[in-house]
């Protein structure tokens, strides 16, 4: 045998054992060829390593996990400014301050990406998630915050219903309108007035809340405070420890679970029992859910009117899929299915309903849509995590010959749609997705008529960049992808998705501003 | 968090790549090696302390993660072993004398991926899938075992040559 035989035979081996296919004698004969033999054994150990590592880039988060699951603590805090970020992301879905710590870190990627405007921040500027809301009325407020979004410093007012904000400290608060705050930092907030309850876990011990009478600092603990319009307050322990100081900072009285205090112009009073008709956790949960289900309801009718239309090429709503399904079921009946290659499933705008999360450069879903068309529509309910790279998939055909159609964001956050037909390509909009709409459901839709040569970009059932583009060719999508881009030959950079879809609309005709604003309103997670 | 607890998870972080692949050279089966990985990361953890900083971490990993394949194989019969005893150590001294470079690698993984023809990169996507087979991809396939394993070996050689070839242009730029 020469050299390279021994070399080529290990290689087969090698290959025969990792696919668990080796014969007895065969991985007899490989020991042999390693025995002693530095050059036969670095080529086994690149070949294991090759193996390893692509089993690790496909398990994606599935390793790291075990990694979190022995930490002694919660992670939280922001990377700083210019440090490596860590190699993945692995505690977001284990520990208490998940999604604080998802956010920062995408924020954080996301404004590396783009290209900084000299005094913008670093990271999402805030001090918690705004992670459950049911019913919320924000009154006048021009821009009310949605769920899974971010939530800055300063004044917090909630006129009626529940909404739980999670502190970047470790902190949860639910928070009953009407309700005044001022989000200080995520360790200390002001409560003018309103109703609230405050978990507060060990890592965000110390956690402090004032009134106009008291501060109270959290020492580990549960329990709910209210304060009265005329600034009377009442506080009741549910678990844990209290301690209730005045505006100097002295200690007044630590309260213990059971205790309860009521505060009037300086007076305090001792009040037992009480505090249970405060909402706890459990309690919004339902709430959250039952309001879900309306919703629910709501988007039902409208997939089902979508289906039946004629024009529906493909209608995915990832609905009823089993986790090991590896084709996504389109609801249009006889349209094509798309085959899910890496990503995984996980849960979309409401809990119980199906979405899929795109994370490694791999993951994809493949489908064909053959024919030709003069008009078309996508539109998608996407929530995007981050940035990784200049262009990220929504929706892009293999290549791009004369006709066909790439629909992808930038990471400015502007959506891109293309056309290829020799001419500049783009339709591009400004940035409409912004660093704090990271981790948030959002509808992306784009609309073209070649005739017309109308293509209009929509967000939220908003046209937000609307071109008049001339002699467009008949339009095209034949093999194609969400999520991923395959480009012909290896030059062209990787295109793939980092964040999840739990809706997926093609149409064969150009939905209707008014369309576009109804299918968007009965698909918002935020009612 | 501490400045140096911080600074530990991130080390920690970055060398599971390499440890994972080290006790695939040496278990070479997915479900043993992550195991071996789980219980290198609770002794790295706790001996935190023995670390000293400016020291190749991923080595420290490696011989620390060594201990625990060979416990593993102590508890495996004599015909689930591979490798006789001689090789098994000189695979994993040689494996603890190559250059840490799993990142390097892995970057050189990726781009090579990108080049394989559709066919290939699609084989490669449903072997590394978590849970699957060749025995299942022949199945679903209608080919033989040996037929699919021969398809792999074509393109893990090709990937190698791809990456070694990446990884030399690099290393000389």
């Amino acid at each position: 045998m020469t050299r390279k035989d021994r070399l080529d035979r290990v290689s087969l081996l090698t290959s025969q054992l990792l696919d668990e296919v080796i014969a007895a004698a065969e991985s007899a004969e490989l020991n042999e060829l390693l025995r002693g033999d530095p050059e036969t054994c670095e080529r086994y150990l690149d070949l294991v390593e090759s193996h390893a590592l692509l089993l690790h880039e496909h398990a994606g988060d599935l390793l790291p996990l075990e990694i979190a699951g022995l930490l002694p603590f919660p992670v939280h805090g922001e990377p700083a400014p210019g440090k490596k970020a860590l190699p993945f992301r692995p505690w977001g879905p284990v520990l208490a301050a998940a999604a604080a710590l998802t956010l920062i870190v995408n924020g954080y990627l996301l404004w590396k990406g783009a290209d900084r405007v000299p005094g913008e921040p670093l990271h999402v500027p805030g001090v918690a998630v705004l992670s459950r809301l049911v019913d919320a009325d924000w009154g006048a407020s021009g821009n009310p915050p949605a769920e899974g979004e971010t939530v800055p410093a300063g004044v917090f007012r909630l006129e009626a219903g529940l909404a739980q904000l999670e502190f970047f400290s470790g902190a949860t608060l639910i928070v009953e309108g009407p309700a005044e705050l001022h989000l200080d930092s995520e360790w200390k907030i002001r409560c003018e007035s309103g109703r609230l309850r405050a978990f507060v876990p060990e890592p965000a011990r110390g956690f402090v809340i004032e009134t106009p009478e008291y501060r109270a600092v959290d020492l580990g603990t549960e329990f709910s405070l209210s304060v009265g319009r005329g600034g009377e307050s009442e506080v009741h322990v549910v678990d844990g420890e209290v301690r209730l100081d005045n505006r100097e900072g002295e200690e007044i009285r630590t309260l213990f679970g059971g205790d309860g205090l009521r505060s009037s112009s300086g007076v305090l009073e001792s009040v037992n029992g009480g505090g249970s008709d405060f909402i706890d956790r459990r309690q919004l949960l339902n709430l959250a859910n039952a309001g879900s289900s309306i919703r629910y309801r709501e988007w039902l009718t409208t997939r089902n009117t979508v289906a039946a239309d004629p024009t529906t090429l493909v209608l995915f709503d990832f609905e009823n899929q089993e986790p090991w399904d590896r084709q996504l079921v389109n609801q249009r009946p006889g349209g094509p299915q798309a085959a899910i290659i890496g990503a995984r499933w996980t849960e979309g705008r409401w809990p119980g309903k199906g979405a899929l999360e795109f994370k490694r450069i791999t993951d994809r879903a493949r489908l064909h849509v053959p024919g030709t068309f003069d008009t078309l529509s996508f539109a998608a309910w996407v929530r995007i995590e981050g940035f990784d790279r200049w262009l990220s998939s929504l929706f892009l055909t293999d290549g791009f010959e004369t006709g066909e159609v790439h629909w992808q964001i930038s990471n400015q956050g502007e959506l891109i749609l293309g056309i290829s037909d020799g001419g500049p390509p783009n339709t591009i909009s400004v940035p409409v997705i912004h660093p704090g709409d990271l981790g948030k459901w959002m509808h992306l839709a784009v609309t073209i008529d070649r005739l017309t040569g109308l293509v209009r970009h929509y967000r939220d059932g908003e046209i937000v960049k609307e071109e008049t583009r001339s002699g467009l060719p008949p339009l095209q999508i034949g093999n194609a992808e969400i999520g991923n881009w395959q480009a012909e030959g290896s030059t062209n950079p990787i295109r793939s998705l980092n964040g999840r879809i739990d809706e997926f609309l093609i149409l064969n005709r150009a939905l209707t501003p008014e369309e576009m604003a109804s299918i968007h309103r009965a698909g918002s997670p935020n009612g | 968090m501490q400045r140096d607890t911080e600074s530990f998870i991130e080390l920690l972080t970055g060398a599971q790549s390499a440890v994972f692949g080290y006790a695939m050279s040496l278990c070479h089966d997915p479900s043993l090696a992550k195991d071996i990985l789980q219980e290198t990361n609770l002794t790295l953890w706790r001996k935190a302390g023995d670390f000293e900083e400016g020291t190749n971490f991923t080595a420290w990993a490696c011989r620390t993660a060594y201990f625990h394949v060979l416990n593993q194989r102590r508890k495996q019969s004599r015909e689930q072993l591979v490798f006789d005893e001689d090789v098994f150590d000189y695979l994993a001294e040689r494996q603890e004398s190559r250059s840490p470079d799993t990142e390097d690698r892995l970057e050189a993984l990726r781009a090579c991926l990108r080049t394989l023809p559709p066919q290939q990169r699609d084989l490669i996507d449903r072997r590394y899938l978590p849970g699957a087979s060749v025995q299942d991809i022949a199945k679903d396939d209608g080919k033989s075992e040996g037929a699919i394993s021969q398809a792999l070996f074509r393109i893990r050689a090709a990937l190698q040559k791809c990456v070694e070839h990446k990884m030399m242009k690099e290393g000389t730029a």
